[in-house]
């Protein structure tokens, strides 16, 4: 009987720790979202990606924004676009495929790479099966790969060149370079992540020299930057809260994470200053972090390594009892595996639904290519890709024109009374239509049914005409 | 544990126990109105077998956020005729036999021990937030009594098992588990601080515990969490609590105070023992917790009581010593007697006079429910919520489930407009906008707003008398 055990336990285990199972798993469950809402586009930054791609490939790169905020510079990071350009061009996949098929694709493949890199530096097959599974099961890269977002290809250009750059051969180190020179098209914060990396990696096998060729990247971002584009060192601002995935943070970390993590932490500690080399690491990052919320995808990677050591730690602590050993393991790994289901839970419908679809369609084909409708930061993107029509304010808020003015008359309008005030400000950003959803009325901005807008809406007539009315989405012209 | 202690501690029991009837059955309903909504998740329980999710009748439907322990362990008690007055006083009053062991252990003194038990049996502030209510609480104060007493004895295999039973029941109960392991952090902290090693034993429970219960009311809240962040702590509550200390030290009682106080500092800065800083933790982290408006007042205040009484303990055992190395030694039972009249003086009266019967005559919803349309939406007071929906099975425009409940805030305020406001065209649009059909005003809410009649009341256009006390909306 014991022997029977023994060979079962025996049997799961190398089944867990076999790296087909677990790049198994992680394809599952990013691909399980699509068995629930079906292989179409999802979110916000898709719908984003997808008119910023048609219109390069229509158009060629503009420089300016008809759409975002009534009208903007064109001040986008294009290197997602571009390659959905290029696919199409090359390959002849349309984008909106390439939308849908890509984030597992290219999730399977970042985990493939994470666990290779790891692999490479020899962690113990339990720890890196471990940091794996975590990897699969946090927040952060489920929502980076379950969707197209503006992470899904820099976070895998960000591995697949640090793989390349702790490879031997010399040919790896060219591949490196280059990928490392296509990661600032996509954003400051991704090209200081792999800079930072490379760093520590060169510092701790004590080659820095090999580090050099790389600095110059960071030296030709800034250059460029400073020349042509003018991004500044993209710092936004975030709450605090945004950070943990259990209070509301759209990719924010898990609480358990975090936990395993601290756990972690003690585990390096234990050899002191001999890992001072991470420690720096983790602080730097840490301070990147507060400087930009998107860092976090990178952060969350060192977690999910720290979260597998922490693991390994309390396992093998030495406690009293078993039965809480075993009992504080389980529940750990079970609120990693809380926050994975969780986000997965929330994220199986599709957005936007076919209530939001009819009624921006019904904006596409009633009101003219001048118009601006107005409506909450959430439904920007989509006025913008599905009615092709203005928004007054969308979710790019980076660079945006009159952004404080904008948003103080959102919230002025939203729960002001007065119809000349709503009228004024209608009449200064050239607001023609209106977009109201259930969300709208339901916590999202009201909680009644006569508050603010909704109350001048319904009481001048005259001002305001409905045209619209479905399910609860409604579209109100501006008489 | 010898027999004549034993047979005291029995007698202060039933003294306490009887206490809690005589007051809960002198009175024709229970207090508080959330012992009539615990009784409707109960009744939903019977009939499906599931607690509420939804309450149709709360703030015209709503998602709601139970933790169904206590209304599982409840609707199995259900059977036996007034469950709902018998088992929460058996409750209260078992916090005598828990508070007499974690006394004896923390003074290893019968006298003081047993004095400890009888202050326990009758704080003032029992008859506002536990007698005749049926409420979680009385299970909580019990449960996390006793957990802390499984702590401080945690090397005894029985009591670990009971710990890990209670860390596992305890956020399946309340969001008050969240209480317990902010004592045992702080516990923690004041150990380091005093250099005193926690057992392994000890450290590895509360790592338990702590993840556990963490686990769990993440999954119960997740909901709240994410609409709320981190203002979850103040649960939504449109009431600013002020912490009058002065008012709550009054509740606490005036001995439990005074000696609770003494104990803390003779135990902190002289005694040193673990189970004490135990006792501090659990006083000083809700002291913590009270003044920074992060807890339920009334839980705060009894858990204070609690930790007060406790620590009173060690201020009698030192009196008692110091007592027999006087000279008036021989006046010992003098004392004791002298003692027990001031027990009976400022705890046991205060006790029995500030119990106050909360509803004394709700026969108006009684005609409500008989009376109104099904779908009918009755204004009453935040305190009467509850009222309506058991009562009258009709909807409430507001009642004290505030979290996920939508625009408490406003709702709060246009209530309170309603009934103390003057402007007969803002009640009638708010009467109008939360499609109320009947106002409930009798002579107990008019004294709540401290109003002869609603003050804008002109002619029966719109706001119709149709009984005492009711108010018929027409619009």
């Amino acid at each position: 009987m014991k022997n029977t055990l023994g060979g079962l336990r025996k049997a799961y285990t190398n089944l867990f720790v076999n790296p087909y199972f677990i790049f198994f798993i992680g394809f599952f469950a990013l691909a399980v979202v699509y068995l629930f809402r079906g292989f179409v586009m999802h979110g916000q930054e898709s719908y984003f990606f997808y008119r910023i791609s048609n219109f390069v490939l229509e158009n060629n790169i503009p420089n300016y924004d008809f759409l975002s905020f009534g009208g903007r510079a064109f001040f986008y990071s294009l290197g997602s676009s571009l390659f959905l350009v290029l696919n199409n061009m090359l390959l002849g996949i349309s984008v909106e495929t390439l939308l849908v098929v890509a984030p597992p694709v290219f999730g399977l493949l970042s985990l493939i790479l994470f666990y290779c890199i790891l692999r490479s530096f020899k962690l113990s097959r339990n720890v890196l099966s471990f940091a794996c599974y975590i990897l699969i099961l946090s927040p952060v890269f489920l929502y980076s790969f379950t969707h197209f977002t503006s992470f899904t290809i820099p976070l895998f250009l960000n591995l697949l060149g640090f793989f390349f750059l702790i490879q031997k051969k010399r040919i790896f180190s060219y591949l490196s370079f280059l990928v490392y020179l296509l990661l600032p098209f996509f954003g400051f914060i991704h090209i200081l992540f792999g800079l930072l990396l490379g760093f520590f990696y060169f510092y701790s096998i004590k080659k820095l020299k090999r580090f050099v060729p790389y600095a110059f990247i960071i030296l030709l971002v800034l250059f460029l930057n400073n020349q042509f584009v003018g991004f500044g060192l993209d710092i936004i601002n975030y709450q605090f809260r945004q950070l943990f995935f259990a209070f509301g943070g759209e990719y924010g970390l898990s609480i358990f994470l975090i936990f395993l993590s601290v756990f972690g932490l003690g585990s390096l500690w234990q050899k002191k200053y001999q890992n001072l080399i991470y420690y720096m690491f983790f602080l730097i990052s840490i301070f990147f972090l507060i400087l930009n919320i998107r860092y976090l995808i990178y952060i969350n990677l060192i977690l999910c390594i720290l979260g597998a050591f922490g693991l390994r730690y309390i396992y093998k602590l030495k406690w009293t009892s078993a039965l809480i050993r075993n009992l504080t393991v389980i529940l750990l790994i079970g609120g990693v595996i809380f926050s994975g289901v969780s986000f997965l839970t929330d994220n199986v419908k599709q957005n936007p639904i076919k209530g939001l679809v009819d009624a921006l369609d019904f904006i596409e084909g009633r009101i003219s290519p001048r118009d601006v409708v107005f409506s909450h930061e959430d439904y920007g993107i989509y006025i913008n890709s599905i009615s092709k029509k203005k928004n007054f304010i969308d979710f790019n808020r980076a660079y945006a024109p009159r952004l404080k003015e904008r948003l103080f008359s959102l919230d002025k309008v939203f729960y002001s009374r007065s119809l000349t005030t709503t009228l004024n400000i209608f009449n200064e950003f050239k607001i023609t239509h209106i977009l109201i959803t259930p969300e709208m009325k339901n916590g999202l901005v009201w909680n009644r049914g006569n508050e603010g807008l909704l109350y001048v809406l319904d009481k001048n007539p005259d001002y305001f005409s409905r045209m619209y009315n479905e399910g609860g989405y409604e579209v109100w012209r501006v008489l | 544990m010898k027999k004549k202690p034993l047979r005291i501690l029995l007698v202060i029991f039933f003294l306490s126990l009887l206490f809690n009837l005589y007051l809960s059955f002198s009175s024709p309903y229970l207090n508080n109105d959330e012992s009539y909504f615990n009784l409707r998740v109960i009744d939903n329980i019977k009939s499906t077998g599931l607690p509420i999710f939804y309450d149709q009748l709360s703030y015209g439907g709503r998602n709601l956020i139970v933790q169904p322990l206590f209304y599982y362990i409840f609707a199995l008690l259900s059977f036996i005729p007034f469950y709902y007055i018998i088992f929460p006083a058996l409750l209260v009053s078992s916090v005598i036999f828990i508070s007499y062991f974690i006394a004896k252990e923390i003074t290893s003194d019968e006298a003081s021990s047993l004095f400890t038990a009888l202050l326990v049996g009758f704080v003032p502030l029992y008859s506002k937030t536990l007698i005749n209510q049926f409420s979680v609480y009385t299970l909580i104060l019990p449960l996390i009594a006793f957990m802390v007493l499984c702590f401080i004895k945690l090397d005894d295999k029985k009591y670990f098992r009971w710990f890990i039973v209670g860390s596992i029941a305890l956020p399946f109960i309340h969001s008050s588990s969240f209480l317990f392991i902010f004592i045992l952090l702080f516990h923690l902290l004041l150990m380091n601080a005093e250099n005193i090693k926690l057992t392994k034993l000890k450290k590895e429970a509360l790592i338990f515990s702590f993840f556990f219960i963490f686990l769990i009311n993440i999954m119960f809240f997740k909901q709240a969490f994410l609409r709320y962040g981190f203002d979850v702590v103040y649960g939504n509550n449109p009431l600013i609590y002020n912490f009058n200390i002065f008012q709550g030290l009054y509740l606490l009682g005036i001995i439990p105070l005074f000696l609770g106080i003494l104990g803390l500092y003779q135990g902190f800065f002289k005694l040193k023992r673990e189970s004490m800083v135990l006792i501090s933790s659990l006083t000083l982290g809700v002291l913590f917790l009270l003044l920074f408006n992060l807890i339920n007042i009334n839980l705060g205040l009894l858990f204070l009581s609690f930790g007060l009484v406790i620590a009173s303990s060690l201020a009698l055992r030192n009196f008692f010593i110091y007592l027999n190395k006087t000279k008036i030694s021989h006046l010992k039972n003098l004392i004791i007697i002298v003692f027990i009249l001031l027990f009976v003086f400022l705890s046991l009266i205060p006790t029995y006079t500030g119990y106050n019967k909360e509803f004394s005559d709700l026969s108006e919803i009684g005609w409500l429910r008989d009376n109104a349309e099904q779908d009918s939406v009755i204004l009453a007071p935040l305190e009467y919520g509850h009222l309506i929906t058991y009562f009258a099975g009709k909807q409430n425009m507001i009642d004290s489930n505030f979290l996920l409940a939508p625009d408490t805030q406003q709702r709060f305020y246009d209530v309170n407009l309603i009934y103390g406001g003057w402007s007969y065209n803002k009640a009638i649009e708010l009467l109008k906008e939360y499609d109320v059909d009947y106002i409930y005003i009798t002579e107990e809410v008019k004294n709540i707003y401290n109003i002869e009649d609603l003050e804008y009341l002109q002619d029966e256009e719109y706001i119709r008398g149709v009984k005492e006390g009711i108010y018929q909306f027409i619009c």
